[in-house]
């Protein structure tokens, strides 16, 4: 006798258009994660280049 | 792409970040996913909002896949999941026991009691469900995922899994019951009526 859960499952298909909108917002969401890496990264460089150069300069003489 | 499995795909994915590998599972799972959302909104809008969310959720998840079960098994854990979550009434969020109660039996694997019901009857019991409890027994019965797998989908105990599988099918039955003794009702009277 065949499971009775597999006959109750819909025969529908998944619409075409959904294809689309998915990949586009995955670009989306991969671009926007790649703008805040870009910045914080570059933010956490020059702050930890700033730190660098004032750690070396010595202190100015009275 | 044929050739690769699934878990090569996300491999794939995960290291290059390539849409084309992320498609291929798209295009190998989005009816079966669409299919479950259906099932349980039985709305075809809301399926396809279900369907997206889950899609872009398994995206942003997919580095977090360690491979420990099937990519369909995980995929549909999450697919459960989410409807699950979405459909879940305020009344439901209680929280659940999984203590043993009077009145049923332990947990039994034989379901040829589920194997006898009618399809349209079976429908339209489960809609008396509970968003989690169809959810549990859809995972068990249509999908045929382990409880082990089940267990670690809902992040419960395997007994907790068979202990509400049990209460599950048992309201199933009653429910099925219920309505197949109305519809005998329903035909004894129109027997005696017509005489």
């Amino acid at each position: 006798m065949e499971n009775p859960f597999k006959l109750i499952e819909p025969d529908a298909d998944c619409p075409p258009h959904l294809r689309e909108q998915i990949v586009s917002e995955i670009d989306m969401i991969r671009n926007a994660l790649k703008v805040v890496e870009l910045y914080t990264g570059d933010l956490f460089g020059a702050f930890s280049a700033m730190l660098a150069d004032s750690a070396e300069t010595p202190p100015a003489n009275p | 792409m044929k050739h690769l499995s699934d878990e090569e795909l996300v491999r794939l994915y995960v290291s290059t970040q390539r849409n084309p590998y992320f498609e291929a599972l798209y295009t190998r799972y989005c009816d079966k996913v669409y299919r479950k959302c259906l099932s349980f909104t039985k709305n075809s809008e809301r399926a396809e909002d279900f369907t997206h969310d889950i899609f872009i959720r398994v995206v942003t998840k997919l580095s977090g896949f360690r491979e420990q079960a099937k990519f369909s098994t995980w995929l549909y854990s999450v697919t459960y999941n989410y409807c699950m979550d979405q459909l879940r009434s305020p009344r439901q969020k209680e929280v659940y026991s999984d203590e043993p109660y009077e009145g049923v039996g332990m947990y039994d694997d034989d379901d040829a009691e589920v194997a006898e019901m009618e399809a349209q009857r079976l429908n339209k019991a489960l809609d008396h469900l509970t968003s989690d409890e169809r959810g549990l027994l859809m995972m068990k019965y249509q999908d045929d995922i382990s409880i082990r797998d089940i267990a670690d989908a809902q992040q419960i105990t395997e007994s907790a899994v068979k202990m509400r599988l049990m209460r599950a099918k048992e309201k199933l039955r009653k429910r099925y019951l219920e309505a197949l003794i109305f519809w005998i009702l329903v035909g004894i009277k129109a027997l005696t009526s017509f005489k």
